[in-house]
């Protein structure tokens, strides 16, 4: 039961929120679409909920036009942003929702539906709670209710929408970790949008980078921070430099440091992470801004090539002894030579 | 390929074609058709006999006297709805709540009810109006009576437009005038003033336009005399009992269009204020 | 709002500020009882004047049990119509975007703003004597004017902005999000309406068929100009009082306007229960 996105284009007044974007979401499968605001996350979630049309493309799950089908009858379960719960239900009768809206040939029975939601409350961790309004609840309680919700249906896709961006970030690391458990018990297809990489990166199969409506890069998490399409894939997940460079005749230049590469030749950027940094004769020439211990690590900023960068060193590591405003060089044992965007 | 105009933003919400249908018909067949009607009317005669009724000695005074009246009142519960507004959003003070829910007796009280009421009121012989007879003044049956009726209905908007302003002024912005040496008074005028400005001028908009239009907590208390003590909307009344559709219909959109843009200023002087302060 | 007090001096500046306060307090409540008060007090003294059997005999008048009646009737089909107006309105309005909803919008405040005596001349104008469709109503042998039927319209247009006014700010601030979820989790178009949309709106439904009650049961204007005045036929309640009082039957006339007057208050007590229970659920208008 994959989904298959292929070419979907949505405009808004002639502006592109999605420019052909194509996409397969594998069976059982968890991806984060993820990227900054305004980079169409949302809008494909959408579409793929059947809140939203695009303007052209498919969109086929199981081998069916979605397309062709309305929110009711894709059988998608989804948690938004704000919860969006029934306010003036109990948290029960908000669970039981989906499955009492059934016609009457589908429908299951009274005491099959109030299994069903005994059971999902004891899935959230929230037996007792069945009485309770909304209102009386918690953030995150609010949200696991509203994933319960989703799932009575017994959904064939899940889709989320940065279901956690109101929470503190205490809640939200707990619930990330509760959330991820849930996929691998109920196996369901599932979505998450997402701005917060550390997210994605933690909840994950597959990760998809948007950039202003088109996707920079699918793969793992691991792929993506090892092995970056682009500049942006590279800024994007944690932290790292880029640095002006040209390529030619096989090398990489950058100022005045150079270095072998099979990129093509061209402009590119030069893009490095912190922990691939080595203090070294030759390398890129910085110097050492500021140095703060905390406990048994210290953070060095130094400044390469003009560009700040924080490298998280062990306070043993000579790095730390240097004072600021010492010159230093830096030799990257590990780099990409990347254009901006894919 | 050209673009179809698009003139609804597409939702995967149900009903619109259901809920824009029924509201397009229930307000075409009540306030279009209606209003249609009355636009047409006035000209069946022709423009002459449409400038003529308007420019009518009696239609001028009638016309005059609710607008007039309307102003004057209006301006009184500017000032008398001003303080009342401020005595219940600043002070605490026993039946307050009371108050509080007397102040929209107009709104609820039937234009007869209320009629009748105030005519009882200050008739020269009525509880008010008899004290004031020795001192020759006349309220009920002159266009000073017209002028309390109007009150009476203005005061609610008044008092309700300017209430929730002055509740969720920013104190600390008094605090700070207080502390760098400014009286009550001058905080009341440039601090407290200005900003419940477009709320106040918005009621007040409302109070006349209602003022304008006021029929019958207006007809007992005044004396009805064309050229003295008629106002607009019982002249209307007296066409259409003579069967002048026309005059009546030309009376009645003399008083829209003249509201209009009379309404039409306030909004602009509001948004001014609004933007200068903001 | 009174800082720490020094003896002496400023003692003397807070008696000022309070007499100040004092002052201002009794001229507002003076003018809340001259201009509001004090007609409700001459309402009910004109009708005791000469007794209470008095009263309560000139309410069991026929004339005005069927006035009644008329004013009964007419509140029973003017505000459930307007209510599922109001509904339909908002439902479009707040959930949908296109053009000509400000022209929408302003077409419902209309009722609003014009003349009660307006409102009552269009249907003359519609259905009069010469009115446009009185060829075809003369030729089918009906008569609108003068008749219950015409006092229902000018009702209707009266009081058609209430309900839509209380329900539009309302399902504009608690947005789609809920109906959405409930579309998402496959409920029907009516499932949604029922079980969602109206039991989020339901106080503010209520305020607003309070308010398009009262106003229904008291209008005067409108209703003047179309009906007839037949007495026992043609007039409701606050009709009734003005042909007591051109009789010069003041205990009559101020009988009827004291029952009215305490439909009125009723109307507000109900409405003060509304605002002050429900400020939540009814939109945010500067209701406390």
């Amino acid at each position: 039961m994959t989904l298959d996105i292929t070419a979907i284009t949505r405009a808004y007044d002639g502006l592109p929120a999605l420019d052909d974007v194509s996409l397969t979401v594998r069976d059982g499968e968890f991806l984060a679409l993820l990227g900054p605001s305004g980079s169409g996350k949302t809008t494909l979630l959408r579409i793929m909920a059947g809140l939203d049309r695009p303007s052209a493309g498919q969109v086929r799950f199981n081998g069916e036009d979605f397309l062709a089908q309305s929110p009711r009858e894709r059988r998608v379960g989804m948690v938004f942003q704000s919860y969006a719960l029934f306010r003036h239900m109990t948290v029960a009768d908000n669970i039981a929702f989906g499955l009492k809206v059934r016609p009457r040939g589908s429908r299951p029975g009274r005491a099959e539906i109030a299994e069903r939601v005994q059971d999902l409350l004891g899935l959230i961790q929230l037996e007792g709670f069945g009485a309770r309004y909304p209102s009386q609840l918690s953030g995150g309680q609010r949200q696991r209710v509203a994933l319960a919700r989703a799932l009575a249906i017994e959904p064939r896709l899940l889709l989320l929408d940065e279901p956690f961006g109101a929470l503190d970030a205490r809640v939200r690391r707990d619930l990330r970790r509760w959330l991820r458990q849930i996929h691998e018990q109920t196996g369901v297809t599932t979505v998450l949008v997402t701005h917060d990489q550390e997210e994605a990166l933690e909840l994950a199969d597959r990760v998809a980078i948007l950039k202003q409506g088109r996707i920079e890069q699918v793969d793992t998490p691991q792929a993506l921070y090892d092995r970056p399409a682009s500049a942006f894939v590279h800024d994007f997940l944690g932290e790292g430099l880029q640095l002006q460079a040209t390529v030619s005749r096989g090398e990489v230049v950058s100022n005045d440091w150079r270095a072998p590469s099979d990129a093509p030749t061209g402009d590119a950027l030069l893009c490095i992470r912190p922990e691939d940094l080595e203090a070294s004769d030759t390398g890129l020439d910085g110097v050492v801004m500021s140095t703060l211990r905390r406990g048994d690590r210290a953070r060095v900023a130094v400044s390469l090539h003009g560009r700040r960068l924080e490298l998280d060193r062990a306070v043993g590591d000579p790095l730390t002894t240097l004072a600021a405003g010492e010159p230093i060089r830096l030799h990257p044992r590990r780099f990409h030579v990347l254009a901006k965007s894919a | 390929m050209t673009r179809p105009v698009i003139w609804k933003a597409p939702s995967p919400l149900p009903g619109f074609s259901l809920s824009l249908g029924f509201t397009v018909a229930y307000l075409s067949l009540f306030v279009l058709i209606p209003l249609t009607a009355l636009a047409i009317r006035p000209w069946e005669n022709g423009l002459d006999s449409v400038i003529a009724a308007v420019s009518s000695p009696r239609a001028e005074a009638a016309l005059r006297l609710s607008f007039v009246a309307s102003a004057v009142a209006a301006a009184v519960n500017a000032v008398m709805g001003g303080l009342l507004a401020w005595v219940l959003t600043r002070y605490d003070f026993p039946g307050k709540r009371l108050a509080d829910a007397v102040i929209d007796l107009p709104f609820a009280l039937p234009t007869a009810v209320a009629g009748i009421a105030l005519t009882a009121l200050y008739a020269q012989n009525g509880p008010i109006g008899g004290l004031l007879a020795p001192l020759g003044v006349k309220i009920a049956y002159t266009p000073v009576g017209v002028v309390v009726a109007m009150i009476f209905v203005g005061l609610p908007f008044v008092v309700r437009s300017i209430q929730p302003v002055l509740q969720d002024l920013d104190h600390e912005v008094e605090a700070a005038a207080e502390t760098l040496g400014a009286s009550p008074l001058q905080r009341a005028t440039r601090i407290i003033l200005p900003a419940v400005l477009p709320a106040l001028l918005s009621g007040v908009g409302l109070a006349f336009a209602r003022g304008v239009g006021e029929y019958g907590s207006v007809i007992f208390i005044a004396g009805n005399m064309p050229l003295r003590s008629e106002i607009a909307p019982l002249l209307i009344v007296t066409q259409l009992e003579q069967f002048d559709y026309a005059g009546a219909a030309t009376i009645g959109m003399a008083m829209l269009i003249l509201s209009f843009l009379i309404l039409l200023g306030f909004n602009g002087l509001q948004s001014l204020i609004a933007r200068r302060g903001a | 709002m009174t800082a720490q007090a020094l003896p002496s001096a400023p003692t003397v500046a807070a008696r000022k500020r309070g007499l100040g306060r004092g002052l201002l307090i009794g001229l507002a409540l003076l003018w809340l009882v001259l201009i509001v008060l004090a007609p409700l007090g001459v309402i009910l003294v004109e009708a005791l004047r000469k007794g209470a059997s008095a009263a309560i005999a000139s309410l069991s008048q026929p004339d005005v049990r069927a006035a009644a009646r008329l004013t009964l009737l007419t509140t029973a089909v003017a505000t459930p119509l307007n209510a599922v107006f109001g509904l339909a309105a908002a439902w479009c309005v707040t959930r949908f975007d296109f053009i000509g909803k400000t022209l929408l919008m302003a077409l419902i405040d209309l009722p609003l703003s014009v003349s009660p005596v307006i409102s009552g001349l269009v249907w003359v104008l519609l259905f009069g004597a010469s009115g446009w469709f009185a060829p075809w109503l003369n030729a089918a042998g009906l008569q609108i004017m003068f008749t219950p039927v015409a006092i229902v319209l000018a009702t209707i247009l009266v009081t058609l902005p209430y309900v839509a006014r209380e329900l539009i700010p309302l399902m504009q601030q608690q947005g789609s999000d809920e109906e959405l979820a409930a579309l998402t989790l496959g409920a029907r178009p009516s499932a949604i309406f029922v079980f969602i949309t109206l039991p989020n709106v339901r106080w503010a439904l209520l305020y607003g068929v309070l308010l398009a009650n009262a106003r229904a049961m008291g209008e005067f204007g409108a209703v003047s100009v179309v009906s007839g005045h037949i007495r026992g036929l043609t007039n409701t309640l606050p009709l009734h009082v003005e042909i007591l009082y051109n009789e010069y039957d003041f205990v009559g006339a101020f009988a009827t306007a004291a029952l009215l007057a305490v439909l009125a208050l009723v109307t507000l007590i109900l409405k003060s229960f509304l605002e002050h229970r429900h400020a939540d659920d009814l939109a945010a208008r500067g209701r406390r």
